[in-house]
């Protein structure tokens, strides 16, 4: 099967000389359409920097991340930012609502923003899925952090994009809350036929995955 | 106490565009106050000295008095800084009028008497006055030590004596001395001593000042000085009160003093609104420091005396710069508008300055002082700034850009609406002065002068001279100076393209038998009526209602209750005509707010029913093109020369001077104004910085999401607008119509220039380009500010 995402001798350092800190040192991935990967490293292995370039929020050293066989930072900012609401959904692990917007308009955010209409069924199916259909009016701080990480899931959801990016989205829940919440990811991933790259802490939640990888001072080592 | 300066400082440093925002706030609040203060109390010092020196600075002063009054006098209990003047003689010639005083030093001092140059005379032969006094007498040069031989009569009367006298000073003279031809010299007191030995017959003046002057007004100290005169058995013919230096230096300037006061309270309440706004902001985004804090052991007074401890550090460094800064602008304005040298050594103003600056910023920091108090720590910890009280929104189905800005404004409506208030409010202030001063008519104050043409000749005439009749309108009237010929040579002057000739008649008041009074009684034709009356305060009239009741129109509305009058009264004069006097009565009809130089008008008609000889032409206003006004001025005044009382005035005169008069003005108010705005933008700018801060994270996330750098700017750039267009609604709905009542008001207390009202349309379109422009760069500065981090950063950014 094709690859979706690749990225090839990607390198992000921080500092200089001595000081240099190789967040992301030559760093080459393949991942196939529709695969779960599990990305697991302990903290300050280089997963979450190596996460944000996949997504294009940061630029690396040196290196290409290819996406449907163009690389992203060839893209000028505007290009990259509607890249990143077409083809990337986010999943970040403080939850990361807007507080000014109701549910609802936060899931349709990247569509807006993208000056397109949202297709309401998609996203009425998402939230039904999600088990949001009665909080839509509710306001982000109003809710507990299961259905606020929930509202950020069906947020990265709604665009449909190709590939969704999370950074531990069960880290700042308890237990039961993240097993449901990871169900929840991946069934709607498993549904839309997307891709999904995870990090995460979790033994468990990794297993879960197709692939894992595990990072080390900025290197994939197995 | 150390912590809590350190922790103080520390709080300062971290949020350091705050801390300048509050500086600049406090800095220049306190800089306006010392240029208000320092420059109204110099304005009320220069009156003072002002009046000093034109009027002196005795009280008043007694005539005639028997040499047991005076010793009476001078141990009164009331009564210190005697000084006496002493009038000796006069001076013999034909045409001047001139006399031979001794001033003794107290004298000297309260009537402020300086010389130009010498010193005043010791020796019998000393003899100091102006220059033009001994041009008179023959010297076209004077010097110091020249000999002048000097005719006089010792009390006016008796035989003519010539006496030799050596030049020792030179006092000032002014245009005045000149144009009514009268001079005083001053001589020695040994030269009194060897002419009017006998004290008895010296027709001698007391100066002197009062006591316990503090605690009484202008009317008071008349009453007062009266009763002393009554103590010592005086007339009230022979007490002289200084009107005009009791008016200045007794009343403190109310109106200055008012409208002083009146600012610093704008100033005041508009900074504490600002200064609170910022401070608020600062304590509610550091509610979880503030926790924190109080989770290992803060106590309240120590978490107060922290947020205390940020103003006074604050007020501290910025009061004094203030009040330095204000020194210097208020010196330099008063020096390039008014050329006035402004003292700057008031402590009074520092004081109250330096008290009502900190006052205000411990008023700003009440609230947010108490809200940081009692801040519980468990709840501190989970407290999310820009704590939101509504559980739902509506919202809209599909989501913008601009729903998205909309959204942020509308969750934080209180501090939207505050922002948008306090801008609003320095621009309601900015609109309703400029309701006022746009419109002031320097043109048409001009015209109040001169209503006709360029030039207005007229007769310079005092009404009841007794002392030298000839002065007298009605005497100058029997030499018919504006007869045809005049007119036909003034017409004849090249570049004359029109003139115009107005009546104005002396009368004596005989309305009522107990007080003898005289007035002017101008005559105008129905062109004139109709201008005359497009300024009428009071009554229904139009000329021929006025012409069918013989009635007639009181020109100083301001006057008419003062004078005794109201619209329907009859009035009784007898005017004077040449040696004859007509007896003339009419109805006032109305009232009008300007004078045309006299009290009472009445029409062309009703005039030629009465019974009047003489030729009472009294002004012709002169009309030519501007280009020839030099020329015309030149032909004019050599046809006056040698003309007595004939005096001219120049449209364009007067007109540079209202311009100059308007300019100081316009220049202070808007001063003022762009300082208040200034201060009103810091309050935009903090909401702005803040909203924008606590929302880096939020925005990390929105563009994580896919939001452009573009569309990232137009939502700022979208936001500022709409403050922007929130703070000019406030402003011009509520500052013009606040305006035109304030224009409306300042108008009828007869203020300078104050005609016609019309909307400031340029001071608005400022306005509008000013904030427009200044958000518009702060909205990019912020923008470029934010985008300074990567999204990354933000993400992660901590609260």
């Amino acid at each position: 099967m094709q690859a979706i995402l690749e990225t090839k001798n990607l390198c992000k350092f921080y500092g200089k000389d001595e000081n240099i800190v190789k967040a992301v040192n030559n760093t080459n991935i393949s991942v196939k359409k529709g695969e779960f990967i599990a990305i697991v490293g302990k903290s300050g292995s280089g997963k979450s920097t190596l996460l944000h370039l996949m997504g294009g929020l940061d630029y690396p050293t040196s290196g290409e991340v290819i996406i449907g066989g163009k690389n992203i930072f060839s893209l000028k900012e505007e290009d990259l930012a509607a890249f990143r609401r077409r083809k990337i959904g986010f999943v970040f692990q403080a939850f990361n609502l807007v507080t000014s917007i109701n549910v609802w308009e936060n899931i349709v955010l990247p569509i807006g923003l993208d000056g397109r209409k949202a297709d309401e069924e998609f996203v009425e199916d998402i939230v039904k899925t999600l088990g949001l259909t009665n909080k839509i009016h509710n306001m982000p701080n109003t809710l507990s952090g299961g259905q606020q990480q929930r509202v950020a899931i069906a947020r990265a959801l709604a665009a449909k994009p190709d590939i969704i990016l999370a950074d531990e989205p069960t880290g700042n829940l308890d237990s039961r809350t993240s097993g449901e919440v990871m169900n929840l990811l991946k069934e709607s991933v498993k549904k839309y036929g997307q891709t999904l790259l995870m990090i995460t802490h979790d033994e468990e939640m990794a297993q879960m995955a197709d692939r894992i990888l595990v990072i080390e001072d900025g290197k994939v080592v197995c | 106490m150390k912590t809590v300066i350190r922790l103080a400082l520390a709080g300062m440093k971290k949020n350091l565009t705050r801390t300048i925002l509050t500086g600049i706030a406090i800095f220049l609040t306190t800089l306006l106050l010392t240029a208000i203060g320092l420059g109204g109390s110099g304005m009320l010092e220069e009156n003072k000295k002002l009046s000093a020196d034109e009027y002196g600075e005795h009280y008043g002063s007694f005539l005639g008095m028997t040499t047991e009054q005076k010793k009476k006098a001078e141990i009164h209990a009331m009564l210190y800084n005697i000084g006496s003047v002493v009038n000796i003689g006069s001076v013999e010639d034909n045409k001047y009028n001139m006399s031979l005083q001794f001033y003794d030093d107290k004298a000297v001092e309260l009537s402020h008497l300086s010389l130009q140059s010498g010193d005043m005379p010791k020796n019998t032969d000393e003899i100091a006055a102006p220059k033009g006094f001994f041009k008179v007498l023959g010297n076209s040069n004077p010097k110091i030590g020249d000999k002048v031989k000097v005719p006089f009569r010792i009390n006016g009367a008796g035989e003519i004596i010539t006496e030799d006298f050596v030049i020792c000073g030179f006092a000032k003279s002014n245009e005045i001395n000149e144009l009514s031809k009268s001079y005083l010299a001053y001589v020695s007191n040994q030269f009194m001593e060897k002419y009017l030995p006998d004290e008895q017959m010296r027709r001698e003046m007391m100066l002197f000042q009062v006591r316990n002057e503090d605690n009484k007004n202008e009317a008071q100290m008349k009453e007062f000085i009266m009763s002393i005169a009554e103590d010592l058995g005086l007339e009230e013919k022979q007490v002289n009160v200084n009107n005009m230096y009791l008016l200045y230096s007794l009343d403190p300037g109310t109106e200055i003093l008012i409208s002083c006061i009146l600012i610093m309270i704008v100033i005041v309440l508009f900074s504490i609104i600002v200064i609170y706004n910022i401070f608020h902001v600062a304590v509610t985004q550091r509610i979880k420091e503030f926790g924190r804090l109080k989770a290992i052991g803060a106590s309240q007074r120590q978490l107060k005396a922290l947020v205390r401890m940020e103003g006074v550090i604050l007020s501290v460094i910025t009061i004094p710069v203030g009040i330095l800064f204000g020194m210097i602008v208020v010196k330099c304005f008063f020096k390039m508008f008014m050329d006035i040298n402004l003292p700057l050594g008031n402590m009074a103003v520092f004081v109250i300055v330096v008290l009502i600056s900190f006052l205000a910023v411990m008023i700003s920091i009440q609230k947010p002082l108490r809200t940081a108090a009692k801040i519980s720590p468990v709840e501190a910890a989970r407290y999310e700034s820009g704590k939101k009280s509504k559980a739902n929104r509506k919202g809209k189905r599909q989501l913008s850009v601009l729903t998205l800005t909309l959204s942020n404004l509308a969750i934080n409506k209180k501090r939207t609406i505050t922002t948008i208030l306090t801008m609003g409010l320095s621009c309601v202030l900015f609109v309703v002065i400029s309701n006022i001063v746009s419109n002031m008519d320097s043109e048409k104050q001009a015209r109040q002068d001169i209503e006709f043409g360029r030039f207005r000749i007229e007769i310079d005439g005092s009404l009841n001279d007794q002392t030298y009749p000839e002065n007298n309108m009605n005497e100058i009237q029997k030499k018919q100076p504006f007869n045809s010929e005049f007119l036909g040579d003034i017409k004849n002057i090249q570049g004359v393209t029109d003139i115009r000739t107005r009546k104005i008649m002396a009368v004596k008041n005989v309305t009522s038998s107990s007080n003898e009074s005289f007035s002017k009684i101008a005559v105008v034709d129905k062109d004139e009526f109709d201008w005359l009356v497009e300024d009428r305060k009071r009554g229904e009239v139009d000329y021929e209602n006025t012409v069918r009741k013989d009635g007639c129109i009181y020109m100083y509305d301001y006057f008419l209750q003062y004078d005794g009058y109201k619209i329907g009264d009859t009035v009784k004069f007898d005017i004077l005509d040449g040696d004859r006097k007509v007896p003339f009565s009419a109805e006032i009809l109305g009232s009008c707010g300007h004078s045309n130089d006299a009290d009472i008008t009445i029409t062309e008609d009703t005039f030629n029913k009465l019974d009047i000889q003489g030729d009472m032409t009294s002004v012709v206003f002169v009309d030519c093109d501007k280009k020839n006004e030099g020329q015309v001025l030149n032909s004019i005044e050599n046809l006056i020369e040698g003309m007595d009382n004939i005096s001219i005035k120049s449209y364009s005169d007067i007109l540079k001077i209202n311009n100059l008069q308007i300019l100081f003005t316009k220049s202070a108010c808007y001063a003022f104004l762009v300082i208040l705005g200034v201060i009103g933008f810091m309050n935009m700018a903090n909401t702005m910085i803040t909203s924008i801060i606590t929302r880096k994270r939020e925005f990390g996330v929105i563009q994580a999401t896919g939001m452009s750098n573009r569309q990232f700017n137009y939502m700022l750039q979208t936001e500022g607008m709409i403050f922007s267009a929130g703070t000019l609604f406030v402003a011009l709905t509520v500052g013009n119509l606040l305006g035109y009542a304030a224009f409306c008001w300042c108008k009828k207390k007869g203020w300078f220039g104050l005609f016609q009202y019309e909307l400031p349309y340029l001071e608005i379109l400022i306005l509008i380009v000013g904030i427009i422009f200044l958000q518009v760069i702060l909205s990019w500065l912020l923008s470029r500010n934010v985008k300074k981090e990567s999204i990354v950063d933000r993400i992660q950014h901590d609260g």
